[in-house]
């Protein structure tokens, strides 16, 4: 998962969306004001109600638009659900009502509840591979800033990786309704330099 | 023997007490059941959003706690969905087909009254599970397993939920099968399928969508209810059963269901454009096949509510998604060229299907923003999908609704609404209505999820939320001057005339309100716009294509 | 008749590709068996029509019909008014209740519903 990719997909998307909808837009506003009943306007010009060449043009073009569209979707996504073979941390995720607990292979095992979040401390530049599930409802794990997220669902373990790219710490909530706290049940991502990651697993080793 | 003899002998004069609108089977009466009760919901849903609004105007409020709004927006969405915009749709139908093809009532007029008495008690069921000891169901209108299994809502409320549902949604099978029986069996004399209007049509695919997919969520409640009451685990993972599997089920009723939601709502936009664009509708056979590839493509969309979660196979969902948008701008297309040419009118009704237009764009264009599953991986559960949906429900279905209720009011009611008031209500409605769910978009793009009865006091989210409480609040006066114009206008009971629109479909060819029977005689129908053309004698009828 | 034919055998013919396309690209058997068992409902009327509705003859379907070719004829009476609706609707949601709060109730509103229609049917004869 490449948070730039995402992105990129939003921007496609958000201009394609704008420009139609400006587009449409303007044909309304012409059609609504341009031909208001009016003293000079008083009757329809015409009760002409086809145009084939017109309606299949209006059928062709979106058809190739969206075709291309899904193009373009398509090759964002695989980019996106790529798991890469070897990667160099594996965190377990376990969501539940009302926490995340963080179990790194062969590291520590952070919990936290939302009285008090946990934070999941990761190596920038470093392959990061999550499995994710639930221990009871279906939940989500989400960062907003890196414009993803994944279901939690209990008898299921999703995978999913991440490259972090910016140091920072970054806020993480729950994305799937799951009862009380679901507004409150939030974590953190912190991303550190490799040096600093190896620090803190040394840290967290002697807790 | 002629039809009058036969007339004077059977049909009894009508009866207005109440007893004669319990045990109604009069297609209009039903409609008026329906369309009236839809009203009393959406006046308690709308309530509940206003609460909701409040409760989320500062962050960090505790106004409303969790467990209150939990159950709050579970009946916000769930009356909105099943008992205000679906029951509005098939009961505007249910007046308008019977008078739209000419004929004197539905082809099973009994099942009709029994679907209607099925969608009141069921509502009722519903909501009368917030009296209970836990409250109302409180899992959302999708109800997600595990979330809604014994375990873990273990009140009754989410019982009451499940039947009251399965009440209405047998409800909605058995009017979708009255509707295309009538449509099919009970035409005019001249009127083939080509000349039907289009709201007759668009009804005919919601028909044949409710007939594909409620069956589905009637199971799908079934087995919730195994799952909760009867011990079964159908659901439940720890079991060996899948939560997936609910979604699964869950959605390929629920995407179709959206469509019951807008189609109609297309046919009224039709109607009142045409109408007043002075302009028949073009493209009329594309309108068609647009909504049946609406229909159709509708049943093969369903988990792309599933994107997040890894269990489905993503672009096929998302390519069947992207299609769906060829016969919608199809649509879009046509009503625009109705309009391009004409003489257009603007009274309130119009001024509420342009509006419709506006709005209904912002919800499609999103719509195919969150077809990309790399877009919905963010948008997915965040205010992003809230704005989405509610564009399309409340700025395109809503705006049509009420756009329907100041075209046909004159027809039911025989008397006018007030057209000033209409046409400021309709300005506090659309300025109210934007100001309310554009910011949404942005709200669900910084993170804000749905379903979340507070926000972090950080970064724009607090604005936000402020600025579409607000409009809630302008929507909210908008409302109420709709409810002051009805109670104006009943007052002065300006009269309406047989076609106070000079419009072309056989509903306007009788008297307002109609008599029991709907036409003491027809026009020709030669065209789908039989009363232009007794207007027209000599113009060349350039109708649709005249074949059955 | 023929459109109102076509409406069925097309929806059945689109969903079956649909179905078919969905198991072969997806492999998933919930969905599958859902547009499958939808092909199914809708073919079953599709193929009834397609064989049944051949020789309907309908006034509506002449393009050129009259209302005095059609008058006349008397089709039979149309029911106003019916009690069995509400009663059925009461006691369609006693049972539902019925089976949520108190199972005896649910027998009681499955009797009522089975009477009520047993009546209809003896009266409309």
């Amino acid at each position: 998962m490449q948070s730039q990719a995402l992105a990129d997909d939003w921007k496609i998307f958000t201009y394609s969306a704008l420009a139609v909808a400006l587009l449409v837009w303007a044909l309304i506003a012409v059609a609504a004001v341009r031909f208001r009943r009016t003293a000079r306007n008083a009757e329809p010009r015409s009760q002409k109600e086809n145009n084939p060449a017109l309606e299949i043009g209006w059928t062709v073009a979106p058809l190739v638009f969206v075709i291309a569209l899904f193009g373009v979707t398509y090759h964002i996504e695989s980019d996106v659900e790529r798991i890469a073979p070897n990667p160099d941390v594996k965190v377990a995720v376990n969501a539940y009502r009302w926490g995340w607990t963080f179990s790194y292979s062969g590291g520590p095992t952070v919990n936290g509840t939302s009285q008090a979040p946990p934070e999941m401390v990761l190596p920038i530049g470093q392959t990061v591979a999550l499995t994710l599930t639930s221990s009871d409802v279906a939940h989500a794990f989400w960062v907003p800033d890196m414009l993803f997220k994944r279901d939690a669902i209990p008898g299921r373990v999703t995978t999913f990786d991440l490259t972090p790219s910016k140091t920072g710490t970054f806020l993480g909530r729950c994305g799937e309704f799951c009862g009380l706290d679901h507004a409150i049940m939030t974590f953190r991502m912190r991303i550190v330099s490799p040096a600093d990651y190896r620090r803190w697993l040394a840290l967290e080793a002697t807790q | 023997m002629s039809a009058a003899d036969v007339a004077d002998r059977v049909t009894p004069p009508e009866r207005h007490d109440i007893l004669s609108w319990i045990t109604t089977t009069d297609h209009k009466r039903i409609g008026i059941l329906y369309m009236g009760t839809t009203m009393l919901f959406m006046t308690v849903a709308g309530l509940l959003a206003m609460a909701i609004r409040t409760q989320l105007a500062r962050p960090g409020q505790s106004l409303i706690g969790p467990h209150a709004y939990n159950q709050i927006f579970t009946l916000h969405g769930t009356a909105m969905i099943f008992l205000v915009i679906a029951p509005f749709g098939l009961g505007l139908a249910n007046y308008l087909i019977p008078l739209q093809i000419g004929a004197p009532d539905m082809a099973f007029p009994r099942l009709n009254a029994t679907s209607y008495w099925l969608f009141l008690f069921g509502g009722l069921i519903v909501f009368a599970g917030a009296a209970t000891n836990e409250g109302a169901a409180a899992a959302g209108w999708t109800s997600y397993v595990p979330l809604s299994e014994i375990t873990v809502s273990t009140g009754l409320g989410q019982d009451f939920w499940i039947v009251g549902l399965a009440l209405v949604s047998v409800a909605s099978i058995l009017t979708s099968l009255n509707f295309v029986t009538t449509a099919f069996i009970f035409r005019a004399p001249g009127m083939t399928m080509w000349r039907l209007p289009i709201f007759t049509w668009e009804m005919i695919a919601t028909a044949l969508l409710i007939f594909m997919a409620f069956p589905s969520l009637t199971a799908t409640l079934l087995l919730l209810f195994i799952d909760r009451r009867l011990g079964g685990h159908v659901f439940d993972p720890a079991f060996g059963g899948s939560a997936v599997l609910y979604q699964h089920l869950f959605w390929f009723f629920g995407h179709p269901e959206v469509y019951v939601l807008i189609l109609p709502f297309f046919g009224i936009v039709s109607e009142i454009i045409s109408t007043f664009s002075g302009r028949p509708m073009f493209g009329y056979t594309g309108m068609v096949l647009a909504a049946f590839a609406i229909a159709g493509l509708s049943m093969g969309v369903w988990a792309h509510h599933m994107f997040t979660t890894g269990a489905v196979n993503n672009p096929f969902f998302s390519f069947v998604s992207f299609l769906i948008a060829v016969p919608t701008g199809i649509k879009f297309f046509n009503w625009i060229c109705t309009m391009w040419g004409g003489a257009i009118r603007y009274p309130t009704a119009m001024l509420f299907a342009v509006g419709f237009l506006v709005n209904f764009l912002v919800g499609g264009v999103t719509g195919v923003m969150v077809a990309s599953p790399p877009v919905d991986f963010q948008a997915q559960d965040s205010y992003f999908v809230v704005a989405h949906f509610h564009y399309t429900i409340g700025g395109g279905s809503l705006f049509a609704l009420l756009a329907a209720l100041y075209y046909w009011w004159p027809k039911v009611y025989g008397w006018m609404l007030d057209e000033r008031l209409g046409k400021i209500g309709f300005w506090f409605t659309f300025v109210g209505f934007n100001v309310t769910f554009m910011p949404m978009f942005f709200m669900g793009l910084f993170g804000m999820p749905r379903r979340a009865f507070t926000y972090p006091d950080a970064g724009a989210l607090p604005g936000l939320n402020l600025t579409a409480t607000i409009g809630s609040y302008v929507m909210f006066i908008g409302a109420l001057i709709f409810v002051a114009n009805v109670i104006v206008s009943a007052r002065k009971r300006v009269p309406a005339g047989d076609n106070p629109w000079n419009a072309n479909t056989l509903e306007w060819a009788t008297t307002s309100p109609p008599p029991e029977h709907n036409f003491e005689s027809l026009p020709p129908i030669r065209s789908p716009r039989p009363l232009w053309d007794l207007r027209h004698p000599r113009a060349a009828t350039s109708g649709a294509s005249e074949g059955s | 008749m023929t459109t109102a034919r076509g409406v069925f055998i097309v929806a059945a013919l689109f969903t079956g590709v649909l179905a078919i396309s969905y198991w072969f690209i997806a492999r998933e058997p919930a969905g599958t068996m859902l547009l499958g068992f939808m092909t199914a409902a809708l073919a079953t009327v599709a193929i009834y029509m397609f064989f049944a509705e051949r020789e309907a003859d309908l006034y509506a379907d002449n393009p050129n019909a009259t209302m005095r070719e059609a008058a006349g004829e008397h089709v039979g009476t149309y029911v106003t008014h019916s009690p069995a609706p509400f009663w059925i609707g009461i006691a369609l949601t006693g049972m539902v209740l019925g089976l949520v709060t108190a199972p005896a109730a649910a027998g009681l509103g499955l009797i009522a519903l089975l009477f009520l229609i047993a009546v209809m049917i003896v009266r409309s004869r």
